[in-house]
């Protein structure tokens, strides 16, 4: 780990003062589950650590007209437990179950799952988000792939987005609010995540003098059949392989506004459109999901050694479907 | 872990193959041809002998050893032997799928080619049967249930060496009555403090918290490293002889005082008397007073008369595996294992349970993942150099074989035999459940789906 300065400021307005323009000049510590990996493996190499941790204005998780909004510093544990969050929002308390371990996800913030790095290995082995070599040829294509992007991979990014929260967030219509120099400002999560175009470009869509202040789930959402089904090797401190988060209304039988979200699978959380489609106006069945299934990966392009991602993708949409129509089956 | 300790440690070698196996329609195998290949990294690696354990009486077998630049070999856990059991008992339990005939019975229709230690083995594959409940979850290959979740069960065995190597062991007893047991020996976790002292307090005739081990330094004595399961045998045989001289030394200094000859003395329950006659007796306490000023310190070597090498191990799987996802599931694993005397019983199952979940782990997880564009090793984390978790594990039972025909062979290592056959047990079960072979470890979901044509 390189040296730097640490700065643990009371007040939003100060956090935001102490970042910088370049994503060098300061990094937000929240539990620093991630950030302390990356700082000691040399993957970032912050000057000041800013640590947002005594913030009041960015915990708890608040009820109202407008929705539930679950500030940047609510664990991923008081997440997953509380109560309003587990009667309407199953998907999410499903997505927030698997993450790690109950110490990570005793540590680990909200925001800080959504602004986690990725976690491909030539990242972390310190050849850069775009994993290039020295002519600026990505590794990934060539390489070791098999947890990479089936989706979305049309170069040069090939990362999957790891956050388990966005997807279920995102399938459920959730806003993101940011707050720079300039004040806050309210984005859908959905463009929150970005596809990086060139090395100097980052997963999201956040400023280096930026912070994710809260999440906003629209009351809107509230009746929603939700679901998330991940699928993982191991049962703890396991990464999904694939997930799916789905979300929609049923009007009698008749599904309507059915939101497909993937996630490990794309450079972002993949939202599958086509899949979305196809479902509108039918009433669910198991033949019905698998077709859904396959609608949502219609133009993966696997890499080499990534095939069976595409399987386990049709698989946990079909299941995140009939888990949704039947919750607690 | 910090990422040096994968990163330079060095690798186990690997092993493929491709085999031919040949056998009667009644099960007995009458021929097989391997060409088989591994790497040792830079250096050349020793030809593996293909089949493991069967004596075939037609056999051609290859090996090409391939030199790479991933770093240096490194000795795991049983040399070559879980590769080679692996490379054999699944292309076995494939032909037993062929014929189609109960693996168990297959391996007993071969009993004439299976070495040393079939008489073992007979025993072994009707216990492990029983704790498995073999006879009912078998099937032939491939669950028929409805669903995508498939059940199957899977057998191996293997055998080991043991033995002993030098062992220098030097006991002291102190007028006080106090006992210490010095060698210049290791505890690597695996109990051999408490088997030293187990085995020191016995000849003694002393409870074990008598018995003062001193281990984990160069200045006792010297006793060889711990490899190739042989440090029971070393230490086991130094302490019972040295022991048994200092022991000699202390009824030669009593047996006056009692007015017995030192041959018809005993040490019993912290006693030195006759034999046959307790009255004529001294508290070990009291006996050790004799001695005066003087300790008595005696100093000796191991002698292999008193151990043995060569043990026996059966081992079985059953697994549940999700034929959408390719996630494997170890339901439960059953390992019968002989070591011949058993010292100290939860120290050897706990040997057995560990090397259960070793097994676990390279059979599902472990996998040291090597760029070959910039040769780089990729995962050496805990995050993606993945290891089972409690709840992936499944229930273990464990079965050591005491009793006539095991005990009086003396003490056998344990370390190594049992991390033999869980990679073909679990490829085995994997098979049973699924229908198809999964022709590589660790068995992963991609792996999986692979094999089933789904990806
Ligand atoms: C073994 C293991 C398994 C895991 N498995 C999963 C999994 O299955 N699914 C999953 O989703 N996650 C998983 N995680 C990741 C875990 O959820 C995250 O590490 C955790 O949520 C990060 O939160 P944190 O508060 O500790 O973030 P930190 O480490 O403090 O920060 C992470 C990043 O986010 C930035 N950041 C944090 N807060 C803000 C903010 N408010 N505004 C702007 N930037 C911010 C930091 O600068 C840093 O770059 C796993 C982690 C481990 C170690």
């Amino acid at each position: 780990m390189e040296n730097f300065e640490y700065a643990h400021p009371a007040k939003l307005k100060d956090a935001v003062g102490m970042l910088g323009v370049n994503w060098s000049d300061a990094a937000v510590l929240a539990g620093g589950t991630d950030l302390l990996s990356l700082m000691k493996d040399y993957v970032e190499k912050p000057k000041r650590v800013v640590n947002v941790k005594g913030i009041g204005e960015l915990e708890g998780i608040h009820t109202g007209k407008q929705g539930i909004t679950i500030g940047a510093l609510v664990s991923v544990e008081e997440l997953r437990t509380n109560s309003s969050i587990a009667k309407d929002f199953p998907s999410l308390v499903q997505a927030a179950a698997g993450i790690a371990s109950a110490q990570i996800r005793t540590m680990g913030t909200v925001a800080g799952d959504l602004c986690q790095r990725p976690r491909c290995w030539y990242f972390r082995n310190g050849f850069g988000l775009l994993a290039q070599d020295a002519d600026g040829k990505s590794l990934v294509p060539g390489g070791e792939n098999k947890y990479h992007a089936i989706l979305g991979n049309d170069g040069p990014a090939y990362f999957v987005s790891p956050s388990s929260l966005a997807p279920a967030l995102i399938a459920l219509g959730a806003s993101a609010t940011i707050t720079g120099p300039g004040g806050s400002r309210e984005i859908p999560l959905a463009n929150f995540f970005l596809i990086p175009g060139s090395a100097s470009e980052r997963e999201h869509a956040l400023k280096p003098n930026e912070i994710l202040t809260r999440i906003t789930i629209p009351a809107a959402s509230q009746g929603l059949s939700n679901a998330t089904y991940e699928v993982r090797q191991r049962q703890i401190l396991d990464w999904p392989l694939a997930t799916a988060s789905v979300a929609f209304r049923l009007d009698g039988s008749t599904i309507r506004s059915a939101r497909i979200v993937l996630g490990h699978v794309a450079p972002i959380p993949w939202s599958a459109t086509a899949a979305e489609t196809l479902i509108a106006g039918h009433s669910l069945s198991e033949d019905l999901s698998e077709q859904v299934g396959e609608a949502a990966v219609l133009g993966a392009r696997p890499l080499s050694q990534n095939k069976y991602k595409v399987q386990l993708a049709r698989v946990a949409v079909k299941r995140a479907l009939l888990a949704a129509r039947n919750p607690g089956a | 872990m910090r990422n040096p300790s994968p990163r330079e440690a060095g690798s186990r070698p690997t092993l493929y193959a491709r085999v031919k196996i040949a056998g009667k329609k009644d099960g007995t195998l009458t021929a097989w041809q391997s060409d088989a290949w591994g790497t040792s990294g830079p250096q050349a690696q020793s030809p593996l002998n293909l089949p493991y354990l069967f004596r075939v009486p037609n056999r051609l077998a290859n090996f090409t050893a391939v030199l790479t630049n991933t770093g240096p070999t490194r000795a795991w856990r049983a040399p070559n032997a879980p590769q080679q059991c692996y490379v054999t008992m699944c292309p076995f339990d494939d032909l037993a799928a062929k014929v189609p005939m109960d693996p168990v019975e297959m391996y007993r229709k071969n009993f004439p080619i299976l070495g040393a230690r079939v008489k073992e083995y007979a025993e072994q594959l009707t216990i492990a049967s029983e704790l498995m409940d073999w006879k009912s979850k078998w099937h032939p290959r491939g669950d028929t249930r409805p669903g995508p979740i498939k059940r199957g069960v899977g057998v191996a065995l293997h055998t080991w060496g043991g033995g002993g190597r030098s062992s220098t062991c030097q006991v002291r007893i102190n007028p006080d009555g106090s006992v210490e047991v010095s060698l210049g020996s290791q505890d690597l976790g695996t109990g051999n403090r408490t088997v030293i002292g187990i085995v020191a307090a016995e000849t003694l005739g002393l409870p074990l918290e008598m018995v003062h081990v001193n281990i984990g330094d160069s200045r006792y004595p010297p006793s060889g490293s711990s490899g190739g399961s042989t440090t029971v045998g070393s230490v086991s045989s130094s302490t019972r002889i040295t022991a048994t001289d200092a022991l000699n030394q202390l009824f030669a200094k009593v047996a006056p005082v009692l007015g017995v000859a030192a041959d018809r003395l005993e040490a019993t329950d912290s006693r030195i008397q006759a034999i046959n006659d307790s009255s004529k007796g001294l508290d070990w306490k009291q006996a050790c007073a004799k001695l005066g000023g003087t300790s008595i310190i005696a100093t000796n070597q191991m002698s292999r008369d008193i151990i043995s090498a060569g043990v026996g191990g059966v081992q079985m799987a059953e697994v549940s595996v999700d034929v959408d996802t390719g996630v494997i599931r170890v339901d439960k694993m059953v390992a019968v294992q002989d070591c011949g005397l058993v010292i100290n019983m939860t120290t050897a199952e706990s040997q057995v349970y560990g090397a259960l979940i070793f097994g676990i782990n390279y059979s599902l997880y472990e996998e040291k993942i090597m760029d070959q564009q910039t040769g780089r090793h990729l995962n050496p984390n805990m995050e993606f150099y993945k290891l089972a978790g409690m709840n992936d594990i499944g229930e273990l039972v464990v079965h050591m074989m005491t009793g006539p025909g095991y005990d009086e062979r003396g003490p056998i290592g344990l370390g190594e035999p049992p991390t033999v056959s869980p990679g073909p047990a679990l490829s085995n079960a994997v098979a049973n459940a699924i229908g198809v072979r999964v022709p590589e470890l660790p068995m992963t979901p991609d792996r999986v789906l692979a094999a089933l044509g789904k990806a």
